[in-house]
C-alpha cells in the first residue's frame, strides 16, 4: 500500500466560484477514483466526494489552495482534480 | 375578485382552475427504535437513497428528452444522494448513535444542513429547495410510498399551476398536455419554471410573492401573462375582458397559413418555408400550413424497428409520401445513425467518443450493402413525385463524391435491371461539420443543394456534446463561430446560386429567425408545430434590420455577448409591436 500524500496546487479561476456545478463535477471525477481526495481552499478543507462539504466552503474567484491525495492512483486523481480547476469547470473567466 | 402583480417570463394567456402545488416541508415527529432494531433501521435507510437515486435516474433520462437545460440541475441531486461525509454518514450515525428511527434521523440531517445553508451567502441558500425535495423523496420511500406524491404526472383536467417554484424533478415529469400556465410566488427569468415555461410555450408569471396563499386548488383564476397579472375568481366583466384578448391573440396566431409556402417580412423579403418530418403521417399538417415541401425528411425511424425494412417495404414508404407531396419536392436524408443505435444489429462496438465515431455516413460506408438498398428503394420510388436525396455529415467533397459514386453504380445497376428511377433526381449533402462548411467553395462544384444542421455544426464547432449535462450550458448556436460558418457557407452558395436551406432546431426556434434571415438564409425548413411561431415573427421583421443584427452577433466576443445583442433586438422589436 502506498501511503505517499501526493498534493497540487489549484485555485478558482471562474467567476462564479465553487458553487454545486463545479462541486458536482469535482465527485464524478473523485469517484472514479480509490484514493482519498481532500480539498483544502480558503482556510477550510472538503472530501472531494462531498458535494456539500465542498460547496460550504464558499470560494470565490481567486481562491487558493490545494488537492491532496493518498493511496491508490493518487498522482492521477490530483492531477484530474486540478485540470478541472485549471479549465474553471469549462465556465466562465469574467 | 383579487388581482395580482408579477413578471412575465413567459407570453401568453390562460384562464381556468388552479391546482396549487405543494412544494414544502415534510414534518417528521421524533420517533426512535429499539437497539436491536437498529442495523435494520439503517438498511432501510439505504435501500430508500438507492430507491430515490434510481427515481432520479429515471427522471434525468426523460428531462434529457424533452428539458435539455433542467438535466444538468437534476444531474447535481446524484451527487447530494451520494454525499457520505455530509448527508448520508451523519444520518447513519443519527441512527446508530441516538436510536433515531430512520425517518426521523433524515429528517433532522436534512432539515440542519439547509438552516446551514441558509446562513451562507448566495447561491448556497438557493440549494436549499433541492435539499427539501431529495429530502421528501428518501422520507417517501421510508414511509413506503413511491416517493412524493406525483400529484403533476397524471393531470385529470387541464390547470394552472401554482407553485412556490417547481423543483427540477417536479417538471421532468410533468403531464405537459394539461398545464395552462405557472404561476409562481419566486423564480426570475432564469428561474426553473420560466426555463420550462419558455420550452413548453406556455405563459408564466413569477414572483408573486404569495400568490400560493392567495389561491386555493380549484380556484378559478385567469393569468394574463402579457401584462404580468393573475385574476384570482376574476368577475364577470374580466372574464369577457379575458375572452376578447384571447379570441385577438388566438386569431394573431391562426392566421398561419402560407400562401405557396411563402412567408414575408416587413419589407417583402421572401422566405420559403419548408417541412421537417419523421414519417408520412406528418404531410397533412404540413398541407394545412401551406407548406410546399419537405426540407427534411429523416428516414432513420425506418429502421427503428426490430426488423429491418426490405427494399420493397422502403420504396412503399417512400413512393407514397413523394405522391402525397407531389408536384413539391421532398429532401430524403439516407440514414443518419449513431453508432450506439445501431450495434444491437450490425455489431458495432463501444466507442469511447461516439459524436467523433462511426456514424451517419461512415456507417453507411462501412456498411454499403444497406445503403445501397435504401438508395435502390430511393432511386425506385423516385418517379412518384419530386425526390431530393441527401447525405448527412459529409465531412468534405470526396466523401460526397464517394458517395454520388455509390448512388450512380447503384443507378447503373437499375438501370441493367430495367427498373424506373428518376435521373434527374437532385442530390445534396448537409453541411454539419465545420470541415464541410470552411471548404464549401469545392463542395459547391459538385452539389445540387445544401442543407444546414445546425446542431451538430454547433455541437462540432463548439466542442460540446449538449447531451452531457456537464456542458450542456455551453451549446450555444447563437455562438459568433457558428454564425461564422453558417455565414461563409450563405455568401458562397449565394455567389453561385445553389439553393441552401437550415433545417435544424436553430431554423424552427423563433428566437433565431431574425439572426438566420440576417446571415442571408431564405430557406427555413422546420417542424410544423414550430411554423406558427416563426412565421408571425418573420412577419414583424425588415431584412436590413436582421443584416445589422447579425453583422453585431458576429462581431461578438462570446456567446453571452451575441445572446445580448439578440436580446436587445427582441426587446426593442416588442416594444415598437407594443406602441
Amino acid at each position: 500500500m502506498n501511503d505517499a500524500v501526493v498534493s497540487r496546487s489549484v485555485a478558482i479561476v471562474n467567476a462564479q466560484g465553487l458553487h454545486a456545478r463545479p462541486a458536482c463535477l469535482i465527485v464524478k471525477t473523485a469517484n472514479g477514483f480509490d484514493c482519498e481526495l481532500t480539498l483544502h481552499l480558503g482556510g477550510g478543507s472538503a472530501d472531494c466526494r462531498s458535494i456539500m462539504e465542498m460547496i460550504m466552503l464558499v470560494s470565490p474567484q481567486g481562491a487558493a489552495g490545494r488537492v491532496e491525495a493518498r493511496g491508490a492512483g493518487a498522482e492521477a486523481a490530483v492531477e484530474a482534480i486540478a485540470s478541472l480547476f485549471a479549465d474553471g469547470f469549462g465556465e466562465a473567466y469574467d | 375578485m383579487r388581482r395580482l402583480r408579477g413578471s412575465v417570463v413567459s407570453e401568453g394567456l390562460a384562464r381556468g382552475e388552479a391546482l396549487v402545488v405543494a412544494t414544502g416541508e415534510v414534518y417528521v415527529p421524533e420517533g426512535r427504535v429499539a437497539e436491536a432494531m437498529v442495523e435494520r433501521e439503517v438498511q432501510r435507510f439505504d435501500r430508500a437513497v438507492a430507491a430515490t437515486r434510481r427515481d432520479i435516474e429515471v427522471l434525468r433520462n426523460e428531462a434529457r428528452q424533452h428539458l435539455g437545460e433542467m438535466t444538468e440541475i437534476i444531474g447535481t441531486y446524484l451527487a447530494f444522494l451520494g454525499d457520505e461525509a455530509t448527508l448520508l454518514g451523519p444520518v447513519r450515525r443519527l441512527v446508530r448513535e441516538e436510536r433515531y428511527n430512520a425517518t426521523y434521523a433524515t429528517f433532522r440531517r436534512f432539515s440542519d444542513v439547509s438552516r446551514e445553508l441558509e446562513g451562507l451567502p448566495e447561491p448556497l441558500p438557493s440549494r436549499v429547495p433541492d435539499l427539501v425535495d431529495i429530502k421528501r423523496r428518501i422520507i417517501g420511500h421510508l414511509r413506503g410510498g413511491r416517493g412524493p406524491v406525483a400529484e403533476l404526472e397524471r393531470l385529470r383536467r387541464k390547470v394552472v399551476i401554482i407553485a412556490d417554484d417547481l423543483s427540477p424533478t417536479q417538471t421532468a415529469k410533468l403531464d405537459r398536455d394539461k398545464v395552462l400556465a405557472f404561476v409562481t410566488d419566486r423564480g426570475g427569468p432564469a428561474s426553473h419554471t420560466a426555463i420550462l415555461a419558455r420550452h413548453l410555450g406556455i405563459p408564466a408569471v413569477v414572483g408573486l410573492g404569495n400568490v400560493t396563499k392567495a389561491v386555493r386548488s380549484g380556484d378559478h383564476v385567469i393569468v394574463d401573462g402579457m401584462l404580468g397579472e393573475v385574476i384570482v375568481t376574476p368577475d364577470d366583466e374580466s372574464v369577457r375582458q379575458f375572452q376578447s384578448k384571447s379570441r385577438k391573440l388566438a386569431a394573431s396566431r391562426k392566421k398561419v397559413h402560407l400562401g405557396h409556402g411563402v412567408a414575408h417580412t416587413r419589407d417583402r423579403t421572401e422566405i420559403r418555408i419548408l417541412g421537417n418530418i419523421d414519417r408520412g403521417e406528418q404531410v397533412p399538417a404540413l398541407q394545412e400550413l401551406g407548406i410546399e415541401g419537405v426540407g427534411l425528411f429523416r428516414t432513420e425511424f425506418l429502421f427503428l424497428g426490430r426488423r429491418m425494412p426490405d427494399e420493397e417495404e422502403q420504396r412503399l414508404h417512400y413512393g407514397r409520401l413523394l405522391a402525397d407531396m407531389a408536384p413539391h419536392p421532398i429532401c430524403i436524408r439516407t440514414m443518419d445513425f449513431g453508432a450506439d443505435k445501431w450495434d444491437h444489429r450490425v455489431g458495432g462496438q463501444h466507442e469511447e467518443n461516439p459524436f467523433l465515431g462511426m456514424r451517419a455516413i461512415r456507417l453507411s460506408f462501412a456498411h454499403e450493402t444497406l445503403f445501397r438498398t435504401q438508395l435502390r428503394a430511393i432511386l425506385r420510388a423516385s418517379p412518384a413525385g419530386n425526390c431530393r436525396i441527401m447525405f448527412p455529415m459529409i465531412m468534405d467533397v470526396g466523401e460526397f463524391r464517394r458517395a454520388v459514386g455509390i448512388l450512380r453504380s447503384v443507378q447503373d445497376e437499375l438501370r441493367a435491371e430495367g427498373q424506373a428511377y428518376d435521373p434527374n433526381t437532385k442530390i445534396g449533402a448537409m453541411i454539419e461539420v465545420p470541415s464541410a462548411a470552411l471548404t464549401v467553395e469545392n463542395l459547391l462544384r459538385e452539389v445540387d443543394f445544401l442543407s444546414l444542421g445546425t446542431n451538430d455544426l454547433t455541437q462540432y464547432t463548439l466542442a460540446v456534446d449538449r447531451t452531457n449535462p456537464l456542458v450542456a450550458n455551453l451549446f450555444d448556436p447563437h455562438h459568433p463561430s457558428v454564425l461564422r460558418l453558417i455565414s461563409d457557407t450563405s455568401e458562397a452558395c449565394l455567389r453561385v446560386g445553389c439553393p441552401l436551406s437550415a433545417c435544424g432546431e436553430m431554423a424552427g426556434t423563433s428566437d433565431y429567425t431574425p439572426v438566420l434571415i440576417g446571415l442571408g438564409l431564405t430557406t427555413l425548413s422546420m417542424a410544423s408545430r414550430r411554423v406558427p411561431l416563426v412565421v408571425p415573427r418573420i412577419a414583424k421583421l425588415h431584412l436590413a434590420e436582421c443584416r445589422d443584427l447579425a453583422q453585431a452577433m458576429l462581431a461578438a466576443d462570446d456567446a453571452a455577448h451575441a445572446r445580448r445583442l439578440l436580446d436587445d433586438f427582441h426587446r426593442k422589436a416588442s416594444t415598437r409591436s407594443r406602441r
